[in-house]
């Protein structure tokens, strides 16, 4: 399951090579990303590479957002219209921040921070 | 009964599920009055397909699956068969969305998702069990706009 971290000053964006996150990756991408995100920052998932996912790949990026434990935060960025239909469908769009470009979500998580 | 527009014979391994589903997205892509039905159609099927190979074949590979579609009046109608075990006392799985659990994020489901938008995307759901075969048949609405 290919997926690309970069660091940014507030967020870890972890980016889904793959198009597709489906039962088949499900358990690998869970390996992967828990390897990936071992730190103390939020997370961005970028998927717009993404055309497809199933309710098992859905229930992988539960799993590895409860892993990251209850004060990480977790954003969703460039989902294609069949994976925001999933998200809007199981209403997983009220438990993830979703934006529609990666650029958007990455100044959501500096707004915070820009009294400092 | 009038034969299918077109018929697939898969094997159950998630590999096959794959490749089925870029078929029949391709070939409903194809017909301009149900080619903004393709996304709804390859997440039920996805789910349709996924659930044959992990609970009636219980992901044991090399099974077939058949899967037919027929472009109807304002629908596309599904047959998928294998012939694994039975579903659980023989009747389709509720079709409940699981609650979210807004306010303790170790609580949220990770599963249970397909069977509810399964039911939530398709009308005349219906299953049978004959002889040695699962039969499980539905209608996806074409939509309109994507």
């Amino acid at each position: 399951m290919p997926l690309t971290s970069s660091d940014h000053d507030y967020a870890q964006v972890v980016h889904v090579d793959d198009n597709r996150l489906d039962a088949s990756v499900a358990i690998q991408f869970k390996e992967d990303f828990r390897s990936l995100t071992n730190g103390e920052q939020d997370v961005i998932l970028e998927m717009s590479n993404v055309e497809f996912l199933d309710s098992s790949g859905l229930g992988s990026i539960v799993a590895v957002y409860k892993a990251m434990g209850p004060s990480r935060a977790m954003a969703l960025a460039g989902l294609q219209p069949a994976v925001e239909k999933v998200m809007t469908l199981t209403r997983m769009n009220t438990v993830f921040a979703i934006f529609p470009t990666l650029e958007e979500a990455l100044a959501a998580s500096a707004a915070p921070h820009a009294a400092e | 009964m009038t034969p299918p527009d077109f018929a697939i014979s898969l094997t159950s391994d998630l590999q096959s599920v794959r490749f089925a589903l870029r078929d029949v997205r391709r070939r409903i892509e194809n017909r301009q009055d149900f080619a903004a039905t393709a996304d709804t159609a390859e997440i039920v099927l996805g789910e349709a397909l996924n659930n044959v190979v992990e609970h009636a074949y219980q992901f044991d590979d090399g099974h077939p699956i058949e899967l037919s579609v027929t472009f109807g009046n304002g629908a596309l109608k599904v047959r998928v068969e294998d012939i694994g075990v039975a579903m659980p006392d023989g009747t389709l799985p509720r079709g409940d969305m699981p609650a979210l659990s807004m306010d303790d994020r170790s609580a949220l489901p990770e599963g249970g998702f397909g069977w509810a938008m399964i039911h939530e995307l398709t009308t005349d759901l219906a299953y049978r069990r004959d002889k040695c075969r699962n039969h499980l048949s539905f209608s996806i609405p074409a939509s309109t706009t994507t």
